[in-house]
């Protein structure tokens, strides 16, 4: 592999308003951003040459690294890291409450986005079929689903109906949520005024629940529901992503102009069309009626009457 | 049979109004033959909070423990009419009844505590899977023959094997087959590094939720003594 001086990410393309609609992606892109590393991010949305199959990819100078873990240890390891404030206590904090995630709300996340079968028909794969390049949108999107079924099975080997595993699943990521929403309060990141790395991780689980336009939104609802996290999630992406909201806010600017634009050019045509409809039947009908002797014309006499 | 995920709300809404029986039982596999490591440390976990909530229970070792329970988790307890599996149904099954060991927690510490349940559950509970199921040597010296105790063959080979591929889709569905045993051990020593910033911090003054915490890594030693083993015996042959 050729030495890399500089360091990249290949990821996956971002929406609405995000850098990149997954999870991990979103975590390392974050988490670089915080401790201030110079990373170059390629779009690529193709997970087909990576060394386990996903993405992220790092890279740099002969490393070639994909998950979050191993990456922050290795920026960590080159002086780039956003934990230099925290304190033992609140490193073991932060440590702590990775894992509540990873235990808690992952499974609810895959859920949402796989197993869901509303979510999965009409979001998920649609969107990666648009993302992933011809031939391999047939083939990672249900390779995906795959996964994400094993590992609800997994979870939960006694129980063979996924409606009920569902309904545990999703209690504990309410919990989650709920404990999250505690534990950061009014502050304004979780220890304090500065970013650290469960920032980057609270962030990179809750963007993508927060902002996708999910067709089965229960989760999304509850998480909605929980106001200091959808204003958290809200302000590192004002912070640290500006470009990807104005992008956005331009998008959406766009589509609405163009809405208007189309029903204004309409709306004097529809007007002028529905009075010449009305004038000629209008035409038509009296017509009719005098030709068949409804109406008769006649010359005003002084006393005489038609029957 | 109605599913035990769902009907676990109703029968804590039944059981609060209930008070707590004399003769409850827990159920766990024979300790000295049979039991392996991350039972154990659950087991250990469910004793530990009955007694430090004051509750009286009696245990009862059944080689089908297993699949006595409900939901295929140990321990269990038989409460009464009721029969609940697993830490964290039986720790909400005896607060609805009133008695539980964080009324003194405001709910940042509690969320503080939930959050390091979830780390040692997390890190050392997969560990101690990995161990016991995933590592060749432990495998077949201790824990094919554990397993297999209770049962003739060809049943101990058949269910041995069972568990093993069970316990594998597992591991694989959340990352950890692809570890090696380093990297294992490494994720143990970072437990014991924050366990011991835990208990510094805490142990003044929450002494009762940090030894809920900690009480899973009362098997961690359980797992040095093991990888101790079996490091001797590879080096001496």
């Amino acid at each position: 592999m050729a030495s890399n001086p500089v360091m990249e990410l290949e990821i996956w393309k971002g929406e609405w308003g995000l850098p990149s609609v997954d999870v991990h992606c979103l975590e390392v892109m974050t988490y670089a951003k915080f401790s201030g590393t110079p990373l170059k991010t390629k779009i690529t949305n193709n997970p087909f040459k990576t060394p386990h199959g996903s993405l992220p990819v790092f890279q740099h100078e002969n490393e070639c690294l994909t998950k979050f873990g191993e990456i922050s240890a290795y920026l960590r390891k080159n002086n780039h890291t956003a934990d230099f404030e925290l304190s033992p206590k609140q490193c073991a904090e932060a440590f702590a409450y990775s894992h509540l995630i990873y235990e808690k709300l992952v499974p609810a996340l895959q859920f949402v986005w796989w197993i869901d079968s509303k979510n999965f028909i009409e979001f998920t794969r649609p969107l990666y079929a648009k993302l992933l390049p011809f031939p391999l949108n047939f083939y990672y999107p249900g390779q995906y689903e795959k996964h994400a079924k094993q590992l609800a099975m997994s979870l939960y080997p006694e129980e063979d109906d996924l409606s009920v595993i569902e309904t545990a699943v999703y209690r504990q990521a309410d919990e989650c949520l709920c404990l999250l929403a505690t534990k950061l309060g009014e502050k304004e990141f979780f220890f304090g005024q500065s970013p650290s790395s469960l920032d980057a991780v609270v962030f990179a689980h809750l963007a993508p629940l927060l902002k996708a336009p999910l067709p089965s939104a229960a989760l999304q609802n509850h998480l909605k529901a929980c106001t200091n996290l959808t204003r958290f999630v809200g302000r590192v992406l004002q912070r640290y992503f500006p470009k990807e909201i104005k992008d956005q806010e331009q998008a959406e600017r766009k589509i609405t102009k163009q809405e208007s634009e189309y029903s204004d050019s309409e709306f004097p045509n529809k007007l002028r069309n529905i009075s010449i409809a009305a004038l000629i039947s209008l035409v038509a009908m009296t017509a009719y009626a005098m030709s068949t002797g409804i109406i008769q014309v006649v010359p005003a006499d002084e006393g005489e009457e038609e029957d | 049979m109605p599913s035990v995920l769902l009907t676990d709300s109703i029968s804590f809404e039944l059981g609060a109004l209930e008070p707590w029986p004399s003769d409850v039982k827990l159920y766990q596999p024979y300790e000295v033959e049979q039991i392996l490591l991350q039972d154990q440390a659950n087991s250990l976990a469910v004793q530990v909070f009955l007694r430090m909530c004051g509750l009286e229970f009696q245990v009862e070792m059944r080689s089908n423990a297993e699949h006595m329970s409900p939901s295929g988790k140990l321990p269990f307890i038989k409460c009464g009419a009721f029969v609940v599996a697993d830490l964290d149904p039986i720790v909400s099954f005896i607060a609805n009844k009133g008695i539980n060991l964080t009324d003194h927690l405001d709910a940042a510490q509690k969320a503080d505590m939930r959050a390091y349940m979830s780390l040692a559950n997390n890190i050392l509970g997969n560990a101690e899977l990995y161990i016991s199921w995933c590592d060749e040597n432990v495998l077949n010296e201790v824990t094919c023959p554990r397993y297999g105790s209770v049962y003739s063959w060809p049943l101990n080979t058949l269910l041995t094997w069972r568990k093993q591929k069970q316990v594998t889709k597992k591991l694989t569905a959340l990352g950890w087959i692809t570890k090696t045993l380093d990297e294992v051990n490494y994720s143990k020593k970072w437990i014991f590094t924050f366990a011991d910033t835990v208990l510094k911090n805490y142990f003044c003054r929450f002494m009762k939720m940090s030894i809920i915490a900690v009480m899973p890594l009362v098997s961690a030693s359980e797992i040095i003594s093991i990888s101790l083993m079996i490091d001797a015996r590879s080096w001496m042959r």
